[in-house]
This record gives C-alpha cells, sequence and structure tokens, in this order.
C-alpha cells in the first residue's frame, strides 16, 4: 500500500484531475519547447555569425560588375557560380595605389549532377598572396597545397586519403575543414595551378573561354594601405575603375546587412520567447488561483486530519512542480523527437550563416530551457500559496 | 479516457504509423533517387520497411478488432518487435546510404527513426498495462472464486 504523504496525494490528485493536468502540463511542454528551439536557434546564428566575420577578412573585394550577388553567394551561401574578370580591368586593377596586398581567386561552378544533393563550388587561390582564406585553412594542414590536392568543406563527403573526381581529373583530399557556416562549408578549395586546370576542363565542357586562362580570376581580394578611409578609397576607387567592368564589393556592408538582419530575428525570437514565458507564468497563476479557491474545503479536511498550513502550502508547490516536471519534460521529449534527429536537414536549409553547438554545449541549452519551464509552475503557484493564509479546521464544522 | 477508447485510439495509432512505416519511405520522406541502373542501400531498407509497416498497420487492425486482453498483450508484444526491428533495419541491419548528405540520411532515416522509435515505446507501455490488468484481473477472479467456494 503507498504511504499517505504530501507526494503520493499530489499524484493521486494529478491523476484524478487529468484533463486539467494534461492542460497545465502541455502548456508548460509548449513553453519548455519553444525555449529550447529557440535558444538553440539563436546560439546557432550568433556562432555562424561570429564565425562568418572571422573569415571574411578583406577590405575589399573587385568582382565583374553585375556579379556581385553572385560572389556573395559563393562566399556566404555557397551557390556555385563562375564568372571572370576581364583581363584589360586586371590590369587595370593592377595599376591603382592604396592596396596594401591583393590576391586573386578563381570560381568554378560544377555540373549539376544527380550524384550530388547539393551544388559544389571550387574556389582556386594564390598560396603565395592569399591572406583570407590561407590563414585559417592552413591551420588545417601542413604546409601548402600541391598541384592536385583539395581540401574540402565540412558538408562535403570525404575524408582525408580520398580521392574526388571534377569534370574529368582526379583529385586527392588532403584535409576538411570544420564547420564555417557559410558557403566555404560546400566548397572545395585548390591551389591556383590546380584550379586553372580544372578551369580548363570546364570550359571544354561548357564552351565557355577566356582570352587568358593562365591569368584567370573571378575576384581579387584587397586591403588597404593603413590611414586610408575604406569608404573615401572604396568611392575613389570605384571613378578609377569606372568602365572597366569592375565592381567594388566591401565584404562588411554585406555582412553588415546579414549582421542587423540577424540581429533583428534573434531580437524577436528572444522577444517571443520572453513573452511567452510571462505569459505562462501569468495564466498559470490565474489558473491556480482558480484551482485553489475551488480546493479550500479540501485543505480545511487536511487541517481537520492534522496538518499544518506549513504542510499545505508545500503541498500546493509540489503539486505544481510536479505538473510543471511532466510538462518540461514532455517539452524535452517533443524537442529530441522534432528537432534533434532532423538537425543535419536544418544545417543544410539554413540559408543564413549556422552553426550548431557541440553536444556539451547543446545539452547545457536543453537543460536551461528545461529549467527555465520547470521554474513556471511553482513560481506561478507561489501567489496563492501567500494567498492560502490560515485556514482554521473549526471552519469545517461551521458548515463552510 | 474509458477503456473501449483507449483501445481504439492504441490499435489506430498502430496503424496509422503501420501505413505510415510501409509508405513513408517511398511517398512521403521519400529516399534517395536510384538512378543509372545503381541501387542503394536505402532502397532495400525501403523495401523492408514496407513489408514490416504493412505487418505493423495489420497487428494495429487486429488489436482494434480483438478484446480478450490476453490476446491484445500478444498483439502489443509482436507490435513492439515489429517496431524494434523498423528502427534496426535502417540503422543497423540493411543500412542507408554511406554519405552523410543524402537524402535518405538527411529525410528518410530520421523520420523512420522516429516513428519506429515511437510504435517502440506505446507499444512496450501498452504491453506492460495490459499485463498488469491481465494479473489484476486473474487475481481478482481468483478471489472472487475463492470466495464463492
Amino acid at each position: 500500500m503507498r504511504r499517505l504523504n504530501a507526494f503520493n496525494i499530489s499524484l493521486q490528485n494529478l491523476r484524478r484531475r487529468p484533463f486539467r493536468s494534461f492542460c497545465i502540463a502541455s502548456f508548460v511542454a509548449l513553453l519548455s519547447f519553444v525555449l529550447i528551439t529557440g535558444s538553440l536557434l539563436t546560439f546557432s546564428l550568433r556562432k555562424g555569425m561570429s564565425s562568418m566575420s572571422d573569415r571574411l577578412g578583406a577590405d575589399l573585394i573587385l568582382a565583374p560588375i553585375g556579379y556581385q550577388h553572385s560572389a556573395e553567394g559563393v562566399l556566404l551561401r555557397g551557390e556555385p557560380s563562375a564568372f571572370y574578370l576581364d583581363m584589360e580591368a586586371l590590369d587595370k586593377i593592377s595599376g591603382v595605389k592604396g592596396f596594401s596586398r591583393t590576391s586573386p581567386q578563381l570560381f568554378i561552378a560544377t555540373m549539376d549532377s544527380s550524384h550530388c544533393s547539393f551544388p559544389v563550388q571550387l574556389i582556386g587561390y594564390e598560396p603565395n598572396t592569399d591572406f583570407v582564406i590561407a590563414p585559417w585553412l592552413l591551420g588545417e594542414v601542413p604546409g601548402i597545397l600541391a598541384f592536385g590536392e583539395v581540401i574540402v568543406g565540412s558538408q562535403i563527403d570525404a575524408t582525408a586519403g580520398d580521392k574526388l573526381m571534377f569534370f574529368s581529373s582526379e583529385y586527392r583530399v588532403v584535409a576538411r575543414l570544420e564547420k564555417t557556416g557559410m558557403g566555404f562549408d560546400t566548397s572545395v578549395f585548390f591551389n591556383m595551378e590546380t584550379a586553372r586546370a580544372a578551369l580548363k576542363e570546364y570550359f571544354y565542357y561548357t564552351g565557355e573561354d577566356v582570352r587568358d586562362v593562365e591569368r584567370a580570376a573571378s575576384i581579387i581580394t584587397a586591403d588597404i594601405d593603413e590611414g586610408l578611409d575604406p569608404v573615401a578609397f572604396t568611392r575613389e576607387i570605384h571613378d578609377a575603375l569606372r568602365l572597366s567592368g569592375v565592381d567594388v564589393i566591401r565584404p562588411q556592408d554585406f555582412i553588415g546587412e546579414l549582421s542587423r538582419n540577424l540581429n533583428l530575428l534573434m531580437s524577436v525570437i528572444f522577444t517571443l520567447t520572453a513573452i511567452l514565458w510571462l505569459l505562462a507564468v501569468g495564466v498559470l497563476t490565474v489558473l491556480f488561483t482558480v484551482i485553489l479557491n475551488e480546493r479550500k474545503g479540501e485543505f480545511r479536511i487536511y487541517r481537520v486530519l492534522g496538518a499544518t498550513v506549513g504542510w499545505i502550502a508545500r503541498f500546493v508547490l509540489l503539486e505544481a512542480a510536479l505538473v510543471s516536471l511532466f510538462g518540461a519534460l514532455a517539452g524535452v521529449f517533443a524537442f529530441c523527437l522534432l528537432i534533434l534527429p532532423f538537425r543535419a536537414l536544418i544545417d543544410l536549409g539554413m540559408i543564413l550563416p549556422y552553426i550548431q553547438p557541440r553536444a556539451g554545449t547543446a545539452a547545457l541549452l536543453i537543460a536551461a530551457g528545461f529549467f527555465m519551464s520547470f521554474l513556471v509552475g511553482p513560481l506561478a503557484s507561489l501567489y496563492s500559496v501567500l494567498r492560502i493564509g490560515p485556514v482554521s479546521a473549526a471552519s469545517v464544522w461551521d458548515g463552510e | 479516457m474509458s477503456g473501449r477508447i483507449k483501445h481504439i485510439a492504441a490499435g489506430l495509432f498502430f496503424l496509422v504509423f503501420g501505413i505510415l512505416i510501409a509508405v513513408g519511405p517511398k511517398y512521403i520522406f521519400k529516399i534517395c533517387e536510384q538512378n543509372h541502373g545503381h541501387v542503394t542501400n536505402c532502397l532495400w531498407s525501403a523495401r523492408a520497411e514496407l513489408g514490416i509497416g504493412i505487418v505493423i498497420a495489420l497487428l494495429g487492425a487486429a488489436y482494434i478488432l480483438s478484446s480478450a486482453v490476453p490476446m491484445l498483450a500478444g498483439l502489443s508484444l509482436s507490435i513492439l518487435f515489429n517496431g524494434t526491428l523498423a528502427f534496426l533495419i535502417p540503422n543497423i541491419l540493411i543500412g542507408m546510404c554511406e554519405h552523410h548528405n543524402m537524402d535518405c540520411r538527411l529525410i528518410t532515416l530520421p523520420s523512420l527513426n522516429v516513428i519506429s522509435l515511437l510504435v517502440t515505446l506505446a507499444a512496450s507501455v501498452n504491453t506492460i498495462r495490459l499485463i498488469r490488468k491481465y494479473r489484476r484481473d486473474t487475481r481478482g477472479n481468483a478471489i472472487a472464486q475463492a470466495e464463492r467456494i
């Protein structure tokens, strides 16, 4: 036989009123689910944004006119593109004063293939001059990439030692990058020599051509001399390169715009979650007050049976904590069932910079969401508990 | 919830989820497209799931039509074993495509895992509930019989 203590009586009470308990627990479960999902989403977006700011380090990007969005697409989202600067433009760029360092990059788009679940962007860079990709790329591999060697992004299914085939040549994978949350995750990196060899094959298959494959480049990344005002300098070289078919892009502009949009999105998520939490506390406070008013007779019987006012208060708090606990656990369960198994799909489908936390951090966020939603029940019942006041056992006999 | 409604709800749950396991990989959360005559693992997994899903759905239908508690417990236990098999096939026994970015790994596998785990979990809880009910009923009958004697 079960002992007649506060815990068992609370459990029996919850079971006796299944619909009421179910409604309160569902409300807490919804809160728990939203809190956990919202915090993981916000964390992942923030991490993705900071990774992107760290890795797009050039002051300026020079791209063919009309290809600004394509260049952004390659760098931010890995959307395959192939475009090339005119040779005259390259000559003009090399004549501009004010650049402290410049380095070309070459973009080659792979063909559509039914074997690939997403398209792959090939990126060639010049190891001797590059200052954007190489610093963090070389952290992954010892030495400089040799001819025929490639480094693959985190979403490319290949590991070091694998062979990958693009067009009609095979390339050896020497390293795989960690997730960056941007276009680099679906990109493959070559040194410029390898990239130009691949470009020849690309031209062979597509029928496109540029005048001088050996000097071909898609964008030029550039840093400007110290002391120069980036905005004024950008305007200056806009004028200098007018009519040469070159567009000047400031990565900070598109990072800044994206960052503003992301901050707005995160503020909306945070505000909605906070409103939901406050709403939950408010609604449950009203609910518990009404329920406890209905149960005054029950409390008087407890008093007659010898329960103290403190015991009744603890009993009410325990009941609220229990229903809140079941709700919060249900929320975590729903998250584990609906979000966790599909994290790879969410990751791949996100067009925003998005890096999911590691298991430890994710567990901490889940625990925090669970705890915050669990708190709602006891907090909401606190007001009603304080209002119980001294319940007189004698009032039972007064016919109340 | 009355016992009859609980009984029909459980049966319907198994029936619907059995159908989902059977036809999901083919029509809802689809496996990878099979091209160039090359057949991938996920196709074989989907075929096996079709068979297991149909069995679970039929067991669910039988569950709705039955009423004896020992029979229901037996059906529920078979659903539990089939649910476990539905989970093991794409994960261990046959598997899916090797590459983690393929459709079958991104969509089909997590969907099948969620459904088969739900079926297994529900069948476990249901089986335990029915066995306890059966024991309680048998004990009650034995006491009533003893009192009559």
